[in-house]
């Protein structure tokens, strides 16, 4: 299942869409809204480069981790 | 550079090049690397160097010295910042908003891309290629520029759709609760529709046509065709 592959990839990584959609509803979206916006706020706002790399690699693992039993499953399912 | 301007040399009349296969395998490996080259290069400097140079930051922290009024410094911690990230709510709590998210979101915007593919399926090639241009349109706006697209029509003021809905009497708002993960939800299915209907109506048209005869033979109508033939044995992208 390639869509659904791509697109669960895409979506843990989402950023831009609700950073620009914060401007008109910061009350909804807080600023750890997505990972990668949480990972954002920690790097260039708190200035912890530390902690925000190693956030990232963790998001990293944790989008591997899926993608791959995903792919299990789905693979599973079609033979 | 001299072999390459020689007139090529038929293999067969020339039996030292035949007596030496190995080394003709590694000058191609070594013209295959050059031809790589490129790639390999702007891969390792934006790719492999940027993780290895964020993994070593990960394994330090910022140290403020005496009493959190001199200067910070930046030591190595091992991997203390990874523990603090297992025990980080905020962290593990957006991730997993955004994984419970994606998977009512993905799974609206493929049923919905599966559901045009197969109508795109049904019609005549000239109409296909029409509605696949237009249907791919919001993937090839730039993600940005279509956010702030649909930021205008969310807006709270000024936007042309509260409007509209406010003539008529009701008054809704795109965010807070349910409706912020619908508004999201609804823009990004917006913009991955047409790009994912794509990759289904490919699997679809790879599919035998002698399948969908056999199934009308049987009777079947081309609802029924859609699903016990289109999607079950639709290969690879989708199912």
């Amino acid at each position: 299942m390639l869509t659904g592959m791509f697109s669960l990839i895409g979506r843990l990584q989402l950023f831009a869409e609700p950073l620009l959609l914060w401007q008109i509803a910061p009350e909804s979206i807080t600023t750890d809204f997505t990972p990668m916006m949480e990972i954002y706020d920690k790097a260039f706002k708190t200035g912890d480069y530390q902690y925000a790399a190693a956030e990232s690699l963790v998001l990293a693992v944790v989008t591997g981790i899926l993608a791959f039993v995903f792919y299990r499953v789905t693979n599973r399912n079609m033979s | 550079m001299s072999t390459l301007t020689r007139p090529p040399k038929v293999a067969t009349d020339s039996p030292v090049r035949r007596s030496s296969p190995r080394r003709a395998g590694s000058r191609g490996a070594r013209k295959g690397l050059l031809f790589a080259l490129p790639f390999l290069l702007g891969f390792l400097a934006t790719y492999v160097v940027p993780i290895g140079y964020a993994f070593s930051q990960s394994l330090r922290e910022k140290k403020s010295s005496g009493l959190g009024f001199g200067p910070t410094r930046v030591v190595f911690t091992g991997f203390s910042n990874f523990a603090s990230i297992l025990g980080d709510g905020d962290f593990w709590s957006s991730t997993l908003r955004t994984l419970l998210f994606s998977a009512a979101q993905i799974t609206v915007m493929l049923g919905l891309a599966l559901l045009l593919a197969l109508l795109l399926d049904g019609v005549a090639a000239r109409t296909v290629r029409f509605f696949r241009a237009a249907l791919l349109i919001p993937y090839v706006v730039p993600a940005v520029v279509s956010t702030v697209m649909w930021l205008f029509l969310y807006s709270p003021t000024g936007s042309p759709l509260l409007d509209l809905a406010h003539r008529a009497g009701t008054d809704v708002t795109f965010f807070g609760g349910l409706n912020t993960y619908l508004s999201l939800g609804n823009l990004l299915t917006w913009q991955g529709i047409g790009f994912n209907m794509i990759l289904i109506s490919a699997s679809l048209q790879a599919l035998p046509r002698e399948l969908y005869e056999a199934a009308r033979l049987d009777g079947a109508r081309e609802w029924r065709i859609a699903w016990s033939v289109k999607i079950p044995t639709s290969p690879g992208s989708w199912c």
